[in-house]
Order: structure tokens, then sequence, then C-alpha cells
């Protein structure tokens, strides 16, 4: 193995994590207005991005959409909203999605499409940096 | 056949890729699948195919399709193809294909119910044991996790429990199997020997797990244990008598995470029997012990390496023979190029044979005491 080969190995090694842009603003979590919940605890929203939580608490089924883009807005949300690392919630993801018993969160392309499909999915879930106005989305207070 | 079947599979996958990425897909219904390609070298013994020599039989291909019916309904199925040298039968299988019932579902807790070819909850990894990015490192701590018997221990077909409960900030989950084990002809040479040529009958397995885990300080810990037992049945004219094989496993698993820094262990007690066969009333027991400390470190997102120490005892009166132990010091190092592309290379310094596949090996081939094998692969997921 040439030197040069073993430096730029260990220069891969040794980096720092690939940037993400934070943004600036920060991060919340939105509901559709059929949701009955107004609040909930940082457990529930986790188990609920983690596609444990299934339904409300009305019964009525949870549709859970994150940003296709998992660098940016998204890993702002698992780090700033869930507490957790990225890599975490995609081992739960895989959990379900590799055992047939479960199926990952639907992926959108960007944040309007992620206002536009909280506002007409019943029961979804969502989050956004973006500033909005839409009566058809709540956001959720996480205690 | 076999070939004409891997062959239709391949190009059914490579159709799908070239596809449109988001053919098919709906909100409901999905399709996914993976392809691994990995190459293992040793410095002697066989581990997937001819390693002395560089061998690239270490393949996987899985295919599959979920589709939510309804919220509380969901089907599921995936074929598999996989070649990890002699210890795998070269056609296409159905890794999993069930029907699973959300049969509660609150904020708290939820149980669901499940039907058909399941994956065993067995420790940490069973699983998702053939996905890279959701593995370790290439090879699993091979005393627990061993290749050569990832058929038995990996699904059963039979029927699933899967609950959890959540108080304030721990999760506790519980899973139970009931089924029939998959004990197909490797199995039978792996567990009895290499001269037989019968067949396993009347399998029956049960498998539970209890994990507990507390997000907030980074730990999880669970027991999973395992019963499996079948009879044996041998071919016309095979020179032994009907007999019976049977194990009961315990499991202990636990890992604690601190910043970058994880620390994984398991600790497996296998108690094996095996009766009839060779005379009758012929009894032959062991209790195999197993048991693995990993230190993982995340340098960022891509990066990630470990250093495990993982020892196998076959039988403890025969601690001194290097064909009954493996001792495996492994360094291993993991890159995520992107969420579907990963690379991982293993590093294994090896004493002992323990759990060397018997039909991996070459004919004739001497059995070193100290070997070495490096695993490199790459995984793609869709």
């Amino acid at each position: 193995m040439k030197p040069s080969f073993l430096l730029i190995l260990l220069g891969l090694l040794f980096s720092s994590t690939p940037g993400w842009a934070e943004n600036a603003n920060t991060v919340k979590v939105f509901v559709n207005s059929s949701v009955p919940e107004r609040a909930l605890s940082i457990n529930n929203v986790r188990s609920i991005f983690s596609m444990r939580t299934r339904s409300w608490s009305d019964g009525s089924a949870i549709t859970v959409f994150i940003l296709k883009d998992k660098q940016g807005t998204h890993n702002q949300f698992v780090r700033q909203s869930l507490r957790m690392a990225p890599h975490q919630l995609q081992r739960s993801w895989d959990r379900y999605r590799y055992t047939g018993t479960g199926q990952t969160p639907i992926e959108l392309a960007n944040e309007q499409q992620m206002i536009q499909r909280i506002a007409t999915t019943p029961g979804a879930i969502g989050y956004t940096s973006q500033e909005f106005q839409d009566a058809q989305v709540q956001p959720i207070h996480i205690h | 056949m076999p070939r004409c079947n891997l062959f239709t599979f391949t190009s059914l996958i490579v159709t799908a890729l070239l596809s449109s990425p988001s053919f098919g897909q709906s909100d409901t219904f999905r399709w996914d699948g993976f392809i691994n390609q990995g190459y293992t070298h040793s410095s002697g013994n066989s581990f997937f195919g001819d390693s002395s020599n560089g061998s690239w039989e270490f393949t996987d291909i899985g295919l599959g399709a979920s589709w939510r019916q309804q919220p509380r309904l969901l089907f599921a199925a995936r074929a598999i193809y996989r070649k990890a040298g002699n210890t795998t039968d070269d056609n296409v299988q159905l890794d999993y294909g069930l029907v699973d019932f959300t049969a509660i579902s609150q904020m708290d807790y939820g149980l669901n119910l499940r039907a058909g070819r399941v994956k065993n909850p067995y420790g940490f990894y069973n699983e998702t044991r053939d996905i890279l990015s959701s593995r370790p490192s290439v090879l699993l701590p091979e005393s627990i996790y061993r290749d050569s018997l990832r058929k038995v221990f990996h699904t059963s077909d039979g029927a699933a429990l899967s609950g959890y409960k959540q108080w304030s900030s721990t999760l506790v989950s519980v899973d139970f199997v009931v089924g029939k084990p998959i004990m197909s002809d490797i199995a039978r040479s792996e567990i009895l020997g290499i001269n037989f040529s019968g067949s396993f009958d009347d399998e029956k397995g049960l498998i539970g797990r209890l994990m507990i885990e507390h997000p907030d300080s980074q730990l999880r810990y669970g027991i999973s244990m395992a019963t499996l037992e079948a009879g044996y049945t041998p071919a016309a004219g095979e020179a032994v008598l009907p007999g019976n094989f049977d194990m009961d496993v315990a499991l202990l698993s636990i890992e604690k995470r601190y910043n970058d820094w994880t620390l994984t262990a398991e600790y497996q007690l296998n108690d094996f029997n095996i009766s009839g066969l060779s005379a009758p009333g012929f009894q032959k027991s062991s209790e195999e012990k197993s048991y693995y400390g990993q230190l993982g470190y995340r340098w960022s997102d891509a990066w990630q390496g470990l250093i495990r120490y993982d020892t196998y005892y076959q039988d403890p009166d025969q601690k001194d023979n290097p064909e009954f132990y493996s001792k495996d010091l492994t360094a291993s190092v993991k890159y995520r190029y992107s969420a579907r592309l990963t690379l991982a290379a293993d590093l294994h310094y090896i004493e002992g044979t323990g759990w060397l596949s018997e039909i991996d090996q070459q004919p004739g081939q001497e059995r070193d005491k100290y070997w070495t094998l490096l695993a490199l692969q790459l995984g793609f997921t869709f």
C-alpha cells in the first residue's frame, strides 16, 4: 500500500461529520386538524416517528411524513425534537421494514409538499421549519 | 434449475431498479430489497467458499413487498437468494411471508399478531442480519449468530405475538414465536455431521424475547430464550437408528451508548442434546457457551468502527482442543456512502475452529489452529 493512499484513508477516517446545513429556523411538529392531540410527550413523538405507535387516542390511523433529504431539516428534527441520533431512528425503521412487520414513513421531496400533505391527509403528522398559514395544519406542543 | 431461478430473480431486480424509483410505490404499497456482495480471504481454513485463495461466494439478494390493506392489516413477503460458500442452498427461497394484524394500538402500548413465515426474535441482530447498514460489521459474532446455522435460527413457519408498553421513558417490548424451524440438509450436516443422509421431521420451535430500553440513558438490555426439537429419520439403507435432537438456548444482551461510543455484550448458553442414532439409548449432551464484548465508535454519520472479542466453547470438557472452541478478535470499519450504499471491512484474528462449518471446508483441507480472515462487503438497499 502506498503511503499516499494510507494518508487519504486516514484522512477519510478522521474527517469530521459531513456538514449539513443547519437551518436557522427551528423545526416544529405539525398534525392534520383531524388529530385530537395538540400536545404530546417526547416519548410519544419518538414512538410515532419510530413507527411503533400507529393510532391516535381516538383510534384513527397515524400517517407519518418525513423529508427525503435526510441531511438538512430531517437530521435537525431528529436531533432537536426527538433528541435522538438519525441512525437510531433508522434502526427502528429497518427492523419493521426488513422483517415485514411494518412500513417506513412516507418520504416527501420538500417542505411545501410536507405542509400540503399534512393539510390533506387525515391523521397525518410531519415537521417543517417553514412559516405558513393553513387551518388544516395544527402545531403539536412537545412536553 | 437453481441457476435459472437466480437469473429470473436477478432480471426482475434489475428491471425494478431500472424502472422509475417510485414505480409501483404508494402510501400503502411498497416494494424494497437489497443486494450484498462480499469477499473473504483467509490464511487457512475455508469461510464462505475457498477463502484461502480468496472467495466471492458471499452474496445476498432480496426482493420484497408490503401492502397495508387496512390500517390494522399488513401483508408482507420477501424472496431471498443467498450464497455463503457451501453453507447455503443454491436457490431462491421465501425469506418471510406473513400477515400482521394490529390487535391493540394505543399511545403507550400495542399488540400485534402474525402468522406465516416470520423472523425469530433473538438477541440484538437476528431479524435484520441480512442488511449491512443495520449490522455493526461484515460478520456478526459467529459464536452466537452462526452463519452456517442461519436458516435454522432466522425464521419459523408459525405464529407470532409482539407487544410493547411505554412507561415514561422506559420501553418494554415482548416477542414470541411458536412454529416450525426451517431444517434443511445443510442444517443436518452442521448439527449431526456430514456423514448423515436422512432428514429431520416433527420440527418444533418456541422463541421468546424480552427487551427493555431507556432511550434517555442510551441503555438497552434483554433476554432471549429458544427451545428447538426435531426427530431424525435415517435415509433408506443408512446404517444409523432414528434419533432426536433438541436444544435449549438462553441469551442475555446488553448495550450502553455514551456519546459516540457504544459498548455491546451478549452471553449465550446452549444446552444441546442428541439421542439415538448410533445405538439404542445413546445420548450425547453438551453445554455450549458463547459470549462477546464489542466497543464501537462513530466518527460521523458516515464512518463507524469497532473492536470485538468473541468466544465460543462447544464442550466444557474439550477446552484445550482447538476443534471445539473459537476465539475471534475482530477489528471492523464501516462506511455509509449514502442512505442506500454501505461498505464494510473486517479483520479477524482467530484461534480454534469451533464454529467453522464442516461442509464449507475443501476436500482434504487441514484445519489451522491460528488463522486470519478478511471479510469485505458492499451492501445496497432500495
